[in-house]
Order: C-alpha cells, then structure tokens, then sequence
C-alpha cells in the first residue's frame, strides 16, 4: 500500500513538472510580454487616477488618506533615526571617556601610593582626593556636554531625504 | 478476482493508514504552529527592522555569524522549531548568531531603496553585532536576496568581515534561467514597470508570492502528494505544517528597493559588472577579500547555480570554494544541523577559542 503513495508521489511530481514546464513555455512569448506591459502602463494609469480622485475627495468628506497616514510614520521613522543617530553618539562619547578614564585612575593611583609614602597625615590626602575626584567628574561632564553640542550628528542631523511625491514631512 | 481483492486488503496495514489520515486531518484543522522558538534576544530595532542576538549555550568560535535573509519571505525558516533549525544548529556547534530580520514593510515603507538596505540596516547591525559582540571580525551569511544585498555589503563594507557566504543568492543577471523572452523586453524598455510600481508603492504580499509562483512553480500540488505519503510520520507532518506556512508567509516588497533591483540586476547586471553604485560608492564585487563559500542546490529552480556560480571569478578573495549541494531552494535555510560541508569550511576559519 505505501508503494502506492510513493508512486501517487511520483506521478504527482511529474504531471506538475509538465504542468508547470508547459506554463512557463507558453508565457515565454514575445506577444504575451508586449501585452503584459501594455497591461501595466493601463492599469498604472487607471490606478493614478483613482488615487488622484480619491486625494481630492478625502478633503471634503475630512477623511485620511494611506498617504497622509504614510507621511505621519515617515516623520516617526525619521525621529526615530535621530535618536538612534544620538544613542551612536553617546556610545562613542561613553567609550572615549572609558578609555580617557583608565590611564587617569592608573595614573591617580600611583601619584596616591607616592603621596602615601612622602605624606603621613591621611586625613589631607583623602580630602585633597575628594577634591579631585570631583573635579574629574565635573570635567568629565563638561566634556561630555561639550562633544554633544559641537556634535554635527546630535543637532544637525540630516533630515530623512525628501522622495519625489512627499507632501509634507 | 474476489480472492486477489481480499489479499489486497489483508496487504493493508490499516493502523498506519488511521494515522496516516490523522495527520492528513491534523494538517488542516489545527492551528498554525509555533515558530522562531530558539531564545533571542533583540539588541538593535529600526523601523520594523531587528537585530536579533542568539547566544552560542557554549561559545566555541570567536568570529560570530551575522545572518541576513531575504526580504520576499520571514526569516523564520531558519529557526522552524528546535531540531528543526538551522540558528539552533549553529548555537550548538558554538557560533554566536545575529540575525537581521527586515520585519513587514508597510505603505511608509515604499522609498526604502536597495542603497538604504545595505548602508542603514545591514551596515549599521554589523556595526552593532560587533560592538555587542566584541570581536574583531564577523561572518556573514546571506540566503537567497540576502545573499545579493550580503555581496552588495561586502563590496562596499569598511568592517572587517572574515568570511562571506552566499547560500543560494541570486547575484549574475546575464543568462536569465525562465522568461527569456520577458527579460529581453524589458531590457528593449517595451515593459514599463516603474510607474504600476510608483503606483502601488509598496508591493502587495500576494503580488510578491504570486511572482516567485511564476518564476518557480506556476502550480504547485506536489508537496500534498509528499505528505500524503507520510502523513503517518508526526515529525516529519510537524515540519511540513511549518514549512508549508513559510512558504505562504511573502511579505510586501519596497517598491522603490524592488524598481532598482529590476533595473540594476535584472536589467542591466550591475553587480556582476562593476558598476552598480550605492550612495555614490561604486560595489564592485572586486573588493570583496573575505572568504568566501558560495553555495547553489541541485534543484534549485528559482535561483540556479548559474546565478551564483561566477561570483567565485569576479573577487578578490584568495580562498574561495564554490559547493554544489543536493536538495532544493530552502534545503539549506531549513536544515536542522550543519550541513557536512559546512561543517568543515566554517569552524577553521571563526577562529576557535
């Protein structure tokens, strides 16, 4: 009985191969291409007008058209390529701070061991730490805010370009 | 007469035809299954685009896979269930997997062109796969348009790809292998596809399926009789339902991208010439130094080897192997372990740890 369903299988494989071989043979045709595009610059047409009809009707009967939908999640898009430009920005301010930081605290740490050895008093040397620390974190800020608005990605980032046809966004 | 017919009968094996019926049944009531089940996570959205993150159980490679797929079907047929799929496959075997799933483009979406495609969201997540991962260089594997816009990349790519594989893509144009004749007409400009595709903007679904329909398999039964045959073997009607629901999952298609496809490739065969331009850099094939694996299937009808086969002569690439491999145009999206051969190619050169 399985021999039955592999030879349903088989022929099956076979009646479509021919099927399909006779299809494409036939539609391979100079004619039937040259209709085809005529169908196509028809039907493009028809649709041009439809749509043209249909844009002048959406303002009387106050209705959305897919293009005006369309428009409204461009700019969405665009906004959304601009943060994404940003969270770029930020990574690299992040990583070139990670990286400015490193050889601060190494060298930091053997300026301490050194102060630790010529100075006693570990009061003084905690405070005066403190201070620069501090200072380390403010510059650090000022650096970061200092990058992000010379940045030509963060405030001038190039608006999505304008497609022939936009309305508006 | 009476005789024959009662051996005949007594020849049936009538329990396995109750669950060969069973599964025939199963087919078409059930609901449609669970796919994409390999756990992910995604570390990159753009529009409808994500970069999905497939951590390796065990990390054995340090070059990890960044997967592009099509953009006429949902990537889903590489991870069709677990033992079913080709992510899970190279998780176990140790590779870390990125995926860049294009996501279902909508009417927004119809300006979108090929040079977007590769420059803001294949370039972009290759920059973020490697950020994310760590490593100095990246394979990237592209099935069947993932494959052309995968070389496109490569040709103009300013990271560091160690290895290219292009499974199944059709990227030379020259010797179209159906419609000849439709090809030479638009070629002579007597088919004027711009302005129905200005038209619809983005292309219908069905539209795109009923095109790949026509190109392939204008009619197409013969997977019932496949299964029919063993409809009694559950595994294997699990993995038909799922490949059977990929196969009618297209997606709407760019209008702007799919014109500049026609006209690029289609048309004029820009990439396998020299000189197709995206943003004002030319992708020259010539530029691509990776690695490179381009592999084609016996009884592929939608992109045959001769589409891919001369990519090995027009780059760079000192190494370069081109596999000829049996099966059919998902065969290798679809596979649920590694293939022999790239078993062998791929882990010598993802330096392993």
């Amino acid at each position: 009985m399985s021999d039955s369903y592999k030879d349903l299988k088989k022929l099956a494989f076979a009646l479509e191969k021919n099927i399909n071989d006779t299809i494409k043979k036939e539609l391979n045709n100079e004619n039937i291409a040259k209709a085809a595009g005529i169908a196509a610059k028809t039907h493009a047409r028809f649709l041009r007008s439809l749509q043209e009809y249909s844009e002048i009707l959406s303002a009387p009967l106050n209705i959305p058209t897919k293009k005006d939908v369309s428009n409204i999640a461009k700019l969405i898009i665009q906004l959304e390529d601009k943060i994404d430009n940003m969270e770029e920005e930020l990574i690299d301010v992040k990583e070139l701070l990670q990286n400015k930081q490193s050889p601060d605290v190494s060298l930091q740490d053997t300026s301490h061991n050194s102060k630790k050895k010529q100075d006693n008093s570990q009061q003084k040397e905690n405070k005066g730490k403190d201070n620069s620390e501090k200072k380390r974190h403010e510059l650090k800020k000022l650096m970061a805010l200092n990058y992000l608005l010379t940045s030509s990605a963060f405030l001038e980032t190039e608006p999505h370009q304008r497609k022939k046809g936009e309305r508006n966004g | 007469m009476v005789k024959k017919n009662k051996n005949t009968l007594r020849s049936i094996n009538w329990e396995k035809e109750k669950k060969r019926w069973e599964g025939m049944k199963h087919v078409f009531t059930e609901p449609a299954p669970e796919v994409g089940l390999t756990p992910r996570k995604a570390i990159w959205k753009k529009n409808k685009a994500a970069l999905w993150y497939y951590e390796a159980p065990e990390k054995k490679y340090n070059v990890p896979l960044f997967l592009v797929y099509s953009l006429v079907n949902q990537p889903f047929i590489l991870d069709l269930a677990p033992g079913m799929s080709m992510i899970e496959a190279f998780i176990n075997e140790g590779f870390d997997v990125y995926l860049l799933d294009f996501g279902i483009p909508g009417y927004e979406d119809k300006d979108i062109t090929i040079d977007d495609y590769v420059y803001d969201y294949i370039q972009k997540a290759v920059k973020k796969s490697l950020r994310h991962s760590g490593a100095d260089e990246v394979t990237v594997i592209g099935y069947c348009l993932g494959g052309t816009l995968a070389a496109m990349y490569a040709a103009i790519a300013e990271e560091p790809i160690k290895n290219l594989i292009l499974s199944v893509a059709p990227i030379d144009f020259s010797s179209p292998p159906v419609y000849d004749e439709w090809v030479k007409q638009l070629r002579h400009g007597t088919i004027e596809y711009e302005k129905i595709l200005d038209m619809y903007g983005t292309i219908p679904a069905r539209f795109i399926e009923a095109g790949m329909r026509i190109a392939s398999y204008p009619i197409y039964f013969s997977h019932y009789a496949s299964l029919l045959q063993r409809a009694d073997d559950k595994e294997y009607v699990e993995k038909w339902r799922r490949f059977n629901l990929w196969t009618k999952n297209h997606i709407p298609f760019s209008g702007a991208a799919l014109k500049q496809l026609i006209t690029d490739l289609g048309k004029d065969n820009k990439l396998m010439n020299g000189n197709l331009m995206l943003r004002q850099k030319q992708a020259n094939l010539s530029n691509i130094t990776a690695n490179l694996l381009v592999v084609s299937t016996t009884f592929d009808t939608l992109v045959p080897s001769q589409m891919s086969a001369s990519v090995i002569d027009a780059v760079s690439s000192a190494d370069k192997t081109f596999k000829m491999v049996d099966g059919g145009h998902a065969t290798l999206a679809a596979n649920g372990e590694l293939p022999d051969f790239l078993a062998e190619w791929l882990p010598q050169r993802s330096e392993p740890i």
